[in-house]
């Protein structure tokens, strides 16, 4: 595939189907979700001097949360204020400010004696973290699913807290996410900060464990695998039969350094956050639309959707070709990828390409646990494959494969192509015989094919064969050189279908000089 | 012998129709080769003789695994060029002579001397990718050829994997062996070795896989 595809692809996709319409309509939906969110937490808090600070990262309309704070100096009740007037207030901020600003916002609610002072500051200078989205999404909210699943995860995760007769805690919790599904829920730490009398401890109440989901479902619209820390204040009044409180702080934590994001990464980034677009938009929709897609680009999507994950993604871990030919940008990794399954058995494949799509579309975190062991048993497998050398039938494949990927490489050539087969074979620079000596390497990427007339190809196949002879089991670093001695004196034949203008020496000159060169690199070559 | 039917190219043609898979034919030569007629020496193949009566060239399943009927028209005889070169380069190493009249990655060729009672030639399918040309019996004669190449077609077109994403599944002729077993005549040959010696060059990998075109289990 050429250069810059991959971005090419997710500028089309992000347009597929959504023209500047429907571009608003996202921005409105990005705009209604968070103000809602904000709202329904500015409802319950009556003290006067409570403040509330909401941080997001805020790009093309598209609003992530990064943060939340909510300080009580524990004051008296101010007199109720509608929502409705603070939605006055709030809108133009999102509406208006924030959707025409690119970067972290922070937002902050005080509450005075009969209204809320809103007051948004956009000076702060970061960059975008890894699990901020770049793209508004055009749902109403969190599905009924993930809602239960948030709600559930909750009630379980504080049962195990209570608080001791006229006490208060501190609670932390981390709650781990990757992409909008709910990985796991561990309580960090329960301290006590406040001593009562003691006696039988209470439980947290059902309003607590409301409130932390309220505070934390904002954060499940952010993109690739974190960790919400929530912190929560419980205290139990004596008398009654349940320790209230509220959420007070939330942070994220970002994956450790191997996994941030990093500008060669973008890419990957930027196409995860387009297949999730799909995704999040409508589920039904993501599959259909990634399964339309042609071979090369699903390819291509699905690498891009593991690859954001990081290279030490779970399944590669351990391996040294696979991830290291992953690495890659993502069409050479696409490409790699493409070639290397065809050493697969056709069953292994199906079931690889059906997991990986899985993982593109759904998260790593959708795969069952006999579903991940599959899938890094069939990377355990691609990477032995990788290092064995080809058959005659992959061989076959993989030529057929290459004559119509030059096609599509080089369209000028595509009808002499079609006619002249005969004459115009399509040369592998580095031989499809050595390729598993090259198991990071895609032996159809375009560089490697060239393709030749005939009589040149008869000339290199001569120079192969003696080399073949001479070095029946050659090392990688011996069919490097060979390949370059032999495309320093042939490459004027490359991509040609007739004679190269100007050209001092004939093919069979070539030929020649090139043996010539062989014989003085690799003793024993005639 | 010029109007023999020609059951397989019907077939072939109208599967590349049926199934959208693109085929693209010009008209015939005023005066095409004639069966019998020496083409480097040796006798036309008498069913490639009345295909080249219909067609002056053409270019099967141009969306998928294509393969080009090398052209011999009024415009350009190039069945005879293509010939003459390979008879001074790879008759030698092949062994024996053969005819080639298309192919795509690889090429196809009759074998005039195992011509049947009618003179009708089989086909081999060969590669020269790696210097010593690598040979593989794929039909009994050019029209079984045509047949089976269709089945082959329609057998790619029938997988999920083509129908979502266009992705090929299997190749022809190594992935192919139930369709290519299907022709009695081939098989016959292979099982009298009577390819044998075209086969020299050929690894273990294309060994087994004639073993199972002739009937052998895995």
């Amino acid at each position: 595939m050429e250069k810059e595809e991959a971005g090419a692809l997710v500028r089309a996709a992000q347009g597929e189907g959504r023209g500047p319409e429907a571009d608003e309509a996202a921005r409105k939906a990005e705009t209604a979700r968070a103000l809602a969110q904000v709202l329904g937490l500015a409802r319950g808090v009556d003290e006067i001097g409570a403040t509330l600070t909401f941080t997001f990262w805020v790009e093309q309309g598209a609003l992530t949360p990064l943060g939340y704070r909510e300080e009580s100096r524990g004051g008296r009740a101010g007199r109720v204020v509608k929502t409705e007037v603070l939605e006055r207030v709030l809108h133009p901020v999102f509406a208006g400010y924030m959707v025409q600003r690119t970067g972290k916002v922070v937002l902050t609610l005080r509450r005075e004696e009969a209204r809320w002072a809103v007051d948004y500051d956009a000076t702060h200078q970061e960059a975008r973290p890894p699990e901020a989205k770049t793209l508004p999404v055009r749902s109403r909210g969190t599905t009924a699913d993930s809602l239960l699943a948030f709600h559930e995860a909750a009630r379980k995760g504080l049962n195990a807290v209570q608080v001791p007769a006229g006490s208060a805690e501190r609670v932390e919790l981390a709650v781990r996410l990757e992409d909008g599904r709910l990985v796991g829920w561990e309580l960090v730490e329960a301290r006590r900060t406040g001593e009562g009398p003691g006696g039988t401890p209470w439980p947290l109440s059902p309003e607590l464990a409301g409130h932390a989901v309220q505070v934390l479902l904002p954060f499940s619209e952010g993109i690739g695998p974190r960790t919400v820390h929530l912190v929560l204040r419980a205290e139990h009044q004596l008398g009654e039969r349940e320790a209230r409180g509220r959420v007070e702080s939330v942070r994220v934590e970002r994956p450790p350094s191997a996994f941030a994001l990093t500008p060669e990464r973008n890419g990957y980034h930027a196409m995860h956050e387009a297949i999730l677009l799909r995704w999040r938009e409508d589920v039904y929709e993501g599959s259909a639309w990634l399964a339309q897609k042609g071979v090369d680009e699903l390819a291509l999507w699905c690498v891009g959707g593991i690859l954001a994950k990081g290279v030490g993604f779970f399944g590669t871990k351990g391996l040294e070709w696979v991830p290291r030919a992953l690495s890659r940008g993502p069409e050479a990794a696409a490409g790699w990828l493409r070639s290397a399954l065809k050493r697969l058995p056709t069953q292994e494949k199906k079931v690889f390409e059906q997991l990986w799509k899985k993982v593109a579309l759904e998260g790593e975190q959708a795969l069952t646990r006999s579903e991940r062991q599959t899938l890094r048993g069939l990377f355990v497998r691609l990477e032995q494959v990788i290092q064995q050398p080809l058959n005659v039938d992959q061989k076959g494949d993989l030529r057929e494969e290459a004559r119509t990927y030059y096609k599509k490489l080089y369209p000028q050539f595509m009808e002499v192509l079609d006619e002249s087969t005969v004459q115009l074979p399509i040369h592998h620079r580095r031989q499809l015989e050595h390729a598993h000596l090259f198991p990071d390497e895609d032996i159809n990427a375009g560089e490697n094919l060239a393709m030749v007339r005939r009589y040149i190809h008869l000339k290199i196949n001569f120079l192969w064969g003696r080399f073949r002879r001479a070095r029946p089991n050659p090392t990688a670093e011996e069919v490097r050189r060979a390949a370059e001695t032999i495309d320093r004196h042939f490459a004027p034949w490359y991509h040609r279908v007739d004679d190269p203008p100007g050209l001092s020496r004939t093919a069979e000159a070539a030929r020649e000089a090139a043996l010539l060169e062989l014989k003085s690199q690799f003793p024993g070559l005639d | 012998m010029e109007s023999m039917t020609l059951p397989g190219l019907e077939r072939l043609v109208e599967v590349c129709q049926r199934l959208n898979l693109g085929l693209e034919t010009s008209p015939p030569a005023r005066e095409p080769m004639k069966a019998g007629s020496l083409l480097e020496g040796l006798p036309f193949d008498p069913v490639l003789a009345s295909v080249y009566a219909r067609l002056g060239h053409a270019i099967f399943a141009t969306e998928v695994r294509s393969w080009t009927l090398t052209r011999y028209d009024d415009q350009e005889q190039r069945l005879e060029e293509n010939n003459e070169w390979w008879r001074e380069n790879y008759w030698e190493m092949l062994g024996e002579p053969v005819i080639i009249f298309g192919g795509s990655t690889f090429t196809y060729a009759t074998v005039p001397s195992l011509a049947d009672a009618w003179g009708r030639q089989p086909v081999v399918h060969i590669d020269v990718y790696e210097y010593e040309p690598k040979v593989s019996p794929v039909a009994s004669n050019v029209d079984r050829f045509f047949d089976s190449y269709s089945r082959y077609l329609e057998a790619v077109v029938a997988e999920p994997s083509y129908q979502e994403s266009g992705e090929v599944e299997f190749t022809f002729p190594w992935g192919s062996t139930e369709i290519l077993a299907r022709d009695e005549r081939l098989v016959e040959l292979m099982r009298a070795g009577r390819f044998d010696s075209l086969m020299k060059h050929v690894d273990e990998t294309t060994w087994r896989w004639a073993a199972k075109v002739m009937g052998a289990r895995e």
